[in-house]
């Protein structure tokens, strides 16, 4: 705990609240949350469907914006950039992971990973060597030039993982990444995730509402009726 | 994100979804070869028009409306009095008066109808009149009983079987002439007489001793190089002020009507241009319906860009790119589709044909700005979507 204060948290968020506008009802859905991650941590978002974990993780990936609250992104205010700087951020410093993959269809296996560089300006050329070399970490290198329709749903998710991590982003964001994968396939993806976060010291946030993925995660907040209940620790 | 980057995602959009593609590529060019073709014709169709005039010489010029048609005899003008004209106005180079009548021509105990003209010896040259077979009528052959058919006489006496027409002999006004020459067609719509194609020539004196007429019905003349034409026109009719003082003769010249006709052509072109203008809008719109149902299926695709980092202005380059480009391929194949279109009507109208520049021009700028604003909004509308909105859309 007192290494942790004397660091810069790589996200914090104070007090944040999101109303959504429903008919004439302003019905709140996040009431004030308080969380921090550090740098080198894995950690778990946890809650009952419609708590408000998927509200959080859009605010915590900049898609979304909070009512009210202060956002504090590797130590700056984030709450009132433009759109461009906004997306600035989410192009450098943030790999999301979604549950649906969201690949782009019509694009090879290679090509999606090599998009967010693209959009930095990089070459073609050159995104395209990283973006091998990401793929060839998740352990899908023989899988480069297939299209994502061709792939399995692990496949797939490990695609997505690799553009992810392409950017050498400062955080993943995952939204449950094991969602849409079976329970074999997703233990596969979770253990590739734990890899990435001991091997090469990879800050991840992981929204789930399966117990037995949230247990494996260092850190582990639950969110329940929009606040956060409980904040775990797992001993290691 | 690079430019040519722009190009790649574009193409790839419209390679995926081919039939709409299609769809959109063939309403611009629909629109474009409209234009193309309407522009096109349009100049086709001015060529034409002043073709005519200018085989005749833009300094030719005629004066009518000085006989009273109806009557017989001694007219206002007498041949006589005629004379004098070309001294009085400088500017004239050539003049030759006619003189107008009817009669009945009778060859190999078929007679029909027909007007005779009184020409004087100059006539066929001032009228530029192509003589088919044999020769024109010159000043010797004046009060000679010789004379030049016309096209129609000419195709009238084929019909009869009569097909070596110089040296035949006609019966006018009850008296026997010998052709010396077939005219051919002169174009219609010119100033030149219209009785040339319909008639009969027969030198003047000729006319004048057997009929007795003497009214002189118009004057053909050319002007001098380089003169003021309304300045001509006026110095004419100050002569003709002081010869008749009954009846304004019309003055009519080549250059003045070129002029009018370049008006009028112009104003045919402008319209057959906004006619192919609304076609170009309604292929526009086309691409503008296309590229927002494109920008509504493709929702999912802006959020996940827009969440791997894409700006809006990286949205709005894709879309307005992807609209850009179905312009310029529709615009290529619309020009070629209205050059093919505009060839295929001037053959069929027999007018010479010729690719106009101008409308080749119009249509690539005007696709290039169709699609630049049509692209725009579907463009506009897709960057302004929320990223957090696109990605939750199916």
């Amino acid at each position: 705990m007192t290494e942790e204060l004397n660091k810069t948290p790589v996200i914090q968020l104070r007090d944040i609240k999101k109303n959504f506008r429903v008919g004439i009802l302003d019905l709140p859905v996040l009431k004030g949350i308080d969380l921090s991650i550090y740098k080198g941590e894995m950690a778990a978002i946890t809650g009952t469907s419609g708590g408000g974990k998927s509200t959080l993780m859009n605010i915590i990936g900049l898609l979304d914006e909070p009512s009210s609250g202060a956002y504090s992104f590797e130590g700056k205010e984030v709450i009132h950039l433009n759109d461009d700087e906004l997306s600035g951020i989410r192009n450098k410093k943030i790999g999301f992971v979604f549950q649906q993959f969201n690949l782009l269809p019509r694009l090879s296996a290679a090509e999606n990973v090599a998009m967010p560089l693209l959009y930095r300006g990089e070459s073609i050329r050159g995104s395209s060597m990283i973006a091998r070399t990401f793929l060839e970490k998740v352990g899908i290198g023989d899988r480069a030039d297939h299209n994502p329709t061709e792939l399995s749903g692990g496949q797939q998710q490990r695609v997505a993982i690799a553009r992810a991590l392409a950017g050498n982003p400062s955080i993943i964001l995952a939204d449950e990444p094991t969602g849409a994968l079976d329970t074999k396939v997703g233990q596969e993806i979770m253990d590739l995730f734990l890899r990435l976060n001991k091997e090469d010291g990879i800050t991840i946030v992981m929204i789930t509402h399966d117990p037995r993925i949230a247990a494996q995660c260092e850190k582990c907040f639950n969110i329940c009726d929009g606040l956060v209940e409980s904040k775990s620790e797992a001993v290691s | 994100m690079k430019l040519y980057l722009y190009f790649r995602e574009a193409t790839r959009s419209l390679l995926s979804s081919l039939q709409r593609t299609f769809l959109a590529l063939l309403g611009i060019a629909i629109g474009i070869a409209s234009v193309i073709a309407m522009v096109s014709i349009g100049a086709i169709v001015k060529e034409e028009a002043l073709r005519q005039f200018q085989e005749l010489g833009t300094d030719f010029l005629v004066i009518s409306n000085i006989a009273d048609e109806t009557k017989t005899g001694k007219g206002i003008i007498q041949l006589e009095s005629t004379v004098s004209i070309p001294r009085a106005c400088p500017s004239l180079r050539e003049f030759s008066p006619y003189a107008v009548t009817f009669s009945t021509v009778i060859c190999s105990g078929k007679s029909w109808g027909s007007s005779i003209l009184g020409v004087t010896g100059n006539f066929h040259a001032v009228n530029k009149l192509i003589i088919d077979k044999g020769r024109p009528l010159s000043e010797i052959d004046q009060e000679m009983k010789n004379c030049v058919i016309g096209n129609r006489i000419a195709e009238q006496m084929r019909q009869i079987g009569i097909s070596n027409m110089v040296g035949s002999k006609l019966l006018i006004f009850d008296h026997i002439f010998t052709i010396v020459g077939v005219a051919k067609l002169a174009s219609e719509n010119s100033l030149r007489p219209q009785e040339i194609n319909e008639g009969v020539m027969v030198p003047y004196l000729t006319l004048k001793r057997i009929t007795g007429t003497d009214q002189v019905t118009g004057i053909v003349a050319r002007l001098k190089k380089n003169v003021n034409v309304a300045a001509a026109v006026e110095q004419i009719q100050g002569v003709f002020d002081q010869i008749v003082k009954e009846r304004k003769p019309y003055i009519q010249t080549a250059s003045e009507l070129i002029g009018q006709m370049n008006k009028q052509m112009n104003l045919l072109t402008l319209f057959l241009g906004i006619v192919g203008c609304i076609a170009l809008v309604v292929g526009g719109v086309g691409v503008m319906n296309v590229m927002l149902v494109s920008v509504a299926e493709r929702r999912r695709e802006i959020g996940i860009r827009r969440a791997l980092g894409a700006r809006r202005r990286d949205i709005q380059g894709q879309f307005i790119v992807e609209a850009f480009l179905l312009c310029l391929f529709g615009g290529i194949a619309g020009i070629a589709l209205g050059i093919v279109g505009a060839y295929g009507i001037s053959r069929f109208q027999h007018w010479s044909f010729f690719i106009s520049q101008t409308s080749i021009l119009l249509g690539f700028g005007v696709s290039a700005i169709v699609g630049l604003f049509f692209g725009f909004y579907p463009a506009w509308q897709a960057s302004k979507l929320r990223p957090i909105e696109a990605l939750r859309a199916n």
